[in-house]
């Protein structure tokens, strides 16, 4: 299925892909990405939330950022940083616009589930767009913020 | 992106890169269970497995989602898709039971648009 198996770059600390934005890599990058995070004791909820929100990210990538015809590249980053888990999702192409740029989620055009989906399940995300291209950067909480006494 | 493997029942051993849909008759409804992860790679799967099943012009159609373990807005919009082929001859409803499905199902707001159930039973039910 997938043409060339270029190997995702991963420690306990960083996962790093880049290749030809395609919807198999995107499927192929939110499974490793799960695991990774699993693997790092990120809690079950944000693990799940996490791959959702970068998953869309890299849909909108595959779908959106490059002319039909042409591909261009997807990049995925994820850091585990002191206090949070930051992923990032690159892409050198442009996104289709949306009518206000400073909120992308309120037009409601299209498809905006995904960019939705995104704001909603990060704690902090944003969307990036600028000569070089779209990168959307998502942070979570590495530790569950509920505070839930002991009984 | 047109090469959306043929639907329901084709190949039920194959697991990670698709969906498994099996298809079951209850009186004059149709349950469309699916099992394993809904993406922008298997979400064609999903409209084609309950397209097809739609052919047969059921009074009800049930997508069981409760086996999804990963639904991404690809699936959603192949869930409004549905739900506007189902129009007004098809009662279309969707059983959701995990987080996985129901999480994204709740944050945009589809819960309110679709008729989302916690149990086939129920959805039959109604």
């Amino acid at each position: 299925m997938c043409p060339k198996r270029r190997p995702t770059s991963r420690s306990a600390t960083r996962l790093h892909h880049r290749g030809a934005a395609t919807a198999a890599l995107a499927t192929r990058l939110r499974r490793e990405l799960h695991d990774w995070a699993a693997f790092a004791g990120i809690p079950a909820d944000t693990v799940d939330d996490l791959t959702l929100s970068s998953y869309e990210a890299m849909a909108n990538t595959v779908r959106h950022a490059y002319p039909a015809g042409t591909t261009g590249f997807l990049e995925l980053h994820a850091n585990l940083e002191r206090e949070d888990v930051v992923v990032t999702v690159a892409d050198n192409g442009r996104w289709a616009p949306t009518p206000d740029e400073r909120d992308p989620v309120s037009d409601g055009s299209y498809d905006c589930h995904g960019l939705r989906l995104i704001h909603d399940l990060a704690a902090h995300s944003e969307v990036v767009r600028d000569e070089r291209g779209t990168t959307v950067l998502m942070t979570w909480p590495r530790r569950s913020t509920d505070v839930t006494l002991p009984p | 992106m047109d090469t959306s493997p043929p639907p329901a029942g084709g190949n039920p051993a194959k697991p990670a890169s698709g969906i498994v849909t099996g298809t079951q008759r209850h009186g004059d409804a149709v349950v469309v269970d699916c099992t394993g992860d809904i993406d922008a790679l298997t979400a064609p799967q999903l409209i084609a497995a309950v397209a097809a099943a739609m052919e047969k012009r059921p009074r009800t159609v049930v997508v069981d989602l409760s086996r999804v373990a990963f639904l991404a807005s690809a699936g959603l919009a192949a869930l409004v898709e549905l739900h506007r082929m189902a129009g007004e001859a098809i009662r279309f409803r969707i059983v959701a039971a995990g987080s996985a499905t129901l999480r994204p199902l709740t944050m945009t707001g589809l819960t309110d648009e679709l008729a989302v159930f916690p149990t086939s039973a129920q959805a039959l039910a109604t």
